[in-house]
């Protein structure tokens, strides 16, 4: 009695998922990763509680300016945890599968090795998408429950001056403090975010193909991330050279994904430009993977 | 049909610049045919592992050519009727028992109901329908070996590869290893495992060939090789004390030698398992 | 070995070939106004290695506000320049800020200027005002230039004016900058009724009437103005400069006109 079917022989989605979800599977039940999840979801809930920081006088300026604070420091945490998540979850990918002699149950199989690694990719690609989702999640809680005692201050007030209320100065602050908090414009920027985290993972299991060491492999990661944003500013610097411009070019510029300061200034970012950067990410994205096939399909087990 | 054919399979592992070349394998010819046992034996370094991974694809040979139920190794294909049970494996810590053998299920194309049964058979066949529910960080040494039989088993393949089964488990896991392996042949598989650890070996198999410094220095039947030609052992049973003396001189007149006169020894393992068997009544949880 | 060849291959097509997107995107920023930041050693001096490193990992917006909270502590000690210095840093950092430009020149014309005069244990009360003049005119560059790197905000050409009212007693330049601020199509509708006022404080009462007209003359419905207070100054204007009856809109005889439309 045999449960196969002979149409194994092909490139199978179907074997890349289960690879996935295994590798997800895995990840989250990782002590951990439930700790650093946990910790960044404290510290961005944490925001909202943040008493008086800066020079809030009360009222409006104060609420934008607290709202500001908000968001660049909930944006960053993200950022910050979904870097350690994409670059730290994925360096050990490979190395524990040699560990653990998993890859050979997996590659003993007849199971293509272009399958095996992609799914492993796919897999960490969602563990990137499920934190970056849960911790959105709760940065949107955060500034909605922020943004809500604002608004209470600003009725409040209404209530105290009766009849020599300012309606209509207070209809203009509301105004701005609920277009400060339901910024469309947010979601933008947690999308590009995360377009450049799935890109760092891929370059890191880039790097691990050809090297077992996870140590190595973070903190060429890191390296590269680092480069990656000083790209744009050394652009600007050495924009003449045509030699010049060629190499920076081989780094993958990662300020292009930047755009949540500027979604925080109050900036309108146009689909236009999202769907480059996305474009741009979708192509070095599909580069790394090659490459990393190309140098796993020839590693001998 | 032969299980695996080898034609001088040869592998030379480089050492970095200027260390040369190490012969992990000298241009090994091997035929395992289809429904033995066939032991693949050598001290460590002999060159064992290579030559599974070599008939596994998962490292290339530096000359001469493995076929897999006459389909050559570097097909894809040729893995469609193998299972192949790594090296101290230690799989998937987090995931349970059941869930493992579903992740290697759905890889060979089960889904469903149909997974969920076969799930069900594999632990049953190798005794861990206890521990199904139980994170694999929590198996002992010889619950991940067996853990390990039915992963390389979830596929219904023709060919097992072992790659040191019983390593590490104690002499009861070991025992009933050996006699899954006994039923696996039953069945009709052919199965090829590896070992260094001789005696255990010596039940199981048809045939052994044995590897050193990556040559096949002697292969055969097992009980062929075995036995020696030269010498005979009787058995006696209830002879009083007196009568040694006149079977010895039998044995001088005919013509032989006797070489030694004592009791025969039962294995220490036979011991130990009695021993336990007699502890807990029998059974084994 | 034709793996790592393979690799590498295509990652340099991958770089070279997305080189005319990367120029898109670019001129793109640029216009936009997005992204980067050169940091100067003036700002790494006041910022400190740490906020270095986060502005180049790209977490400007997190580093500009961490200067700028940090510029309170320096307020509650009175330290008045470093709490400049940091306000200036944080506006380098993200100039596009509306925040900064605004509260830091509050804080300077207004707050440190006041400080500064009353301070009697360092200065005479001479030297105090002398000080305090000197604030001012921070404020005032600190906020031309936030105007010049934020140009389409009501906020600071608004502050801009309130600046030249309270603290410059010129209202001829207050009334240029809230002219201007009147302008923006979400500017708050007080800011041109100012406007109309600071004009009459100039003593162009003619262009002040008109300014009053105009703002009579819109659909009342529509535009949210305190509606008594504009008629309250029309009238005002219009005794003022002795119009004839014929020609106001609110004549002293006749009962009240309806609005226009």
């Amino acid at each position: 009695m045999s449960g196969a079917r002979q149409e194994w022989v092909g490139f199978s989605l179907r074997r890349v998922w289960a690879i996935a979800v295994n590798t997800l599977t895995e990840s989250v039940r990782q002590k951990v990763y439930l700790v650093l999840i946990l910790f960044a979801l404290v510290l961005i809930a944490s925001a909202s509680f943040f008493s008086q920081f800066g020079f809030g006088d009360a009222g409006e300026q104060g609420a934008l300016e607290q709202l500001k604070f908000v968001k660049d420091f909930c944006l960053g945490a993200i950022s910050v945890f979904g870097m350690l998540i994409a670059i730290v979850g994925t360096a050990q990918l490979i190395p524990n599968e040699l560990e653990q002699r998993t890859i050979y149950t997996i590659l003993s199989k007849p199971v293509r090795r272009c399958e095996f690694l992609f799914g492993k990719y796919l897999g960490s690609a969602l563990l990137v998408l499920v934190s970056l989702l849960v911790m959105s999640v709760m940065f949107g809680a955060a500034l909605k429950f922020k943004g809500d005692n604002y608004l209470r201050v600003v009725r409040e007030t209404v209530e105290r001056a009766g009849e020599n209320a300012n309606l209509e100065e207070a209809a203009r602050q509301t105004e701005r403090i609920r277009a400060a908090v339901l910024d469309a414009d947010l979601v933008k920027a947690l999308l590009l975010a995360y377009v450049k985290l799935a890109l760092l993972a891929a370059i890191t299991l880039l790097v691990s193909t050809f090297s077992t060491s996870m140590v190595f492999n973070v903190a060429v990661a890191l390296l590269i991330f680092f480069s990656g944003h000083l790209v744009g500013a050394a652009k600007e610097r050495w924009a003449e050279s045509g030699a010049a411009r060629f190499l920076l070019a081989l780094v993958p510029d990662l300020s292009v994904f930047n755009v949540a300061d500027d979604v925080i200034l109050g900036d309108a970012i146009p689909w236009g430009y999202v769907a480059k950067v996305m474009l741009y990410g979708a192509v070095y994205l599909a580069a790394v993977l090659a490459a990393a096939q190309f140098i796993f399909a020839e590693r001998e087990l | 049909m032969d299980a695996i054919r080898t034609e001088n399979l040869t592998k030379k592992y480089n050492l970095g610049w200027g260390r040369g070349r190490l012969l992990a394998l000298d241009r090994l010819n091997l035929r395992v045919r289809e429904g033995e046992v066939y032991g693949l034996l050598g001290p460590n370094g002999s060159g064992k592992s290579t030559a599974l991974k070599l008939i596994l694809n998962l490292v290339w040979p530096t000359s001469g050519a493995a076929w897999i139920f006459d389909v050559p190794c570097d097909k894809v294909v040729s893995r469609l009727h193998v299972g192949f049970l790594p090296e101290n494996p230690y799989f998937y810590r987090y995931l349970t028992g059941g869930e493992t053998l579903e992740f290697y299920g759905r890889l060979c194309g089960m889904r469903g109901a149909l997974l969920r049964r076969r799930v069900a058979e594999l632990l049953e066949m190798v005794g861990l329908t206890a521990a199904r529910d139980r994170r694999l960080s929590g198996y002992s040494k010889g619950m991940l070996q067996r853990i390990g039989l039915a992963q390389a088993l979830v596929h219904d393949p023709r060919l097992l590869l072992l790659d040191e089964p019983t390593a590490g488990v104690d002499p009861i896991g070991s025992r009933e290893i050996r006699d899954l392996i006994l039923r696996l042949k039953a069945m009709g598989k052919t199965v090829i495992l590896s070992s260094h650890l001789l005696a255990q070996v010596q039940d199981v198999c048809d045939r052994i060939g044995i590897l050193n410094l990556g040559r096949l220095v002697l292969e055969g039947d097992v009980s062929q090789l075995l036995k020696d030609q030269q010498r005979l052992s009787i058995t006696v049973q209830d002879l009083p004390e007196g009568a040694r003396g006149a079977v010895e001189s039998a044995v001088a007149a005919a013509g032989g030698t006797v070489v030694s006169v004592e009791h025969p020894e039962t294995t220490l393992e036979d011991l130990f398992l009695k021993a336990l068997r007699k502890d807990e009544g029998g059974a084994r949880p | 070995m034709r793996g790592i060849l393979s690799a590498i291959l295509v990652l340099l097509l991958a770089a070279w070939g997305t080189l005319p997107l990367q120029e898109r995107m670019e001129t793109q920023r640029l216009r936009l106004k997005f992204g980067g930041v050169t940091v100067t050693r003036e700002m790494r001096d006041v910022m400190g290695q740490g906020l270095v490193i986060g502005v180049l990992a790209g977490f400007r917006g997190v580093a500009a506000d961490f200067v700028w909270i940090w510029s309170h502590s320096d307020w509650e000690q009175k330290r008045w320049f470093q709490q400049y210095n940091k306000m200036q840093v944080a506006t380098m950092l993200q100039p596009r800020s509306v925040l900064f430009w605004d509260v830091g020149s509050w804080h300077m014309a207004w707050n440190i200027g006041y400080a500064e005069r009353v301070d009697t244990n360092n200065y005479t009360l001479a030297q105090g005002m002398k000080r305090e003049l000197v604030w001012h005119e921070r404020g005032r560059q600190f906020l031309v230039r936030g105007i010049q790197n934020v140009p389409n905000r009501y906020e600071l050409y608004f502050k801009l004016g309130w600046l030249y009212d309270q603290k410059f007693k010129d209202p001829c330049l207050a009334a240029e900058q809230y002219a201007i601020a009147a302008g923006f199509s979400n500017a708050p509708t007080f800011i041109a009724r100012m406007h109309c006022r600071k004009l009459a404080e100039c003593g162009k009462y003619a262009e002040a009437y008109d300014c009053w007209k105009r703002i009579w003359f819109q659909d009342h419905k529509k535009v949210p103005h305190l509606w008594g207070v504009v008629e309250r100054e029309i009238r005002r204007i219009e005794n003022e400069m002795d119009i004839p009856d014929a020609q106001r809109i609110f004549p002293q005889q006749s009962p009240k006109p309806e609005p226009s439309r």
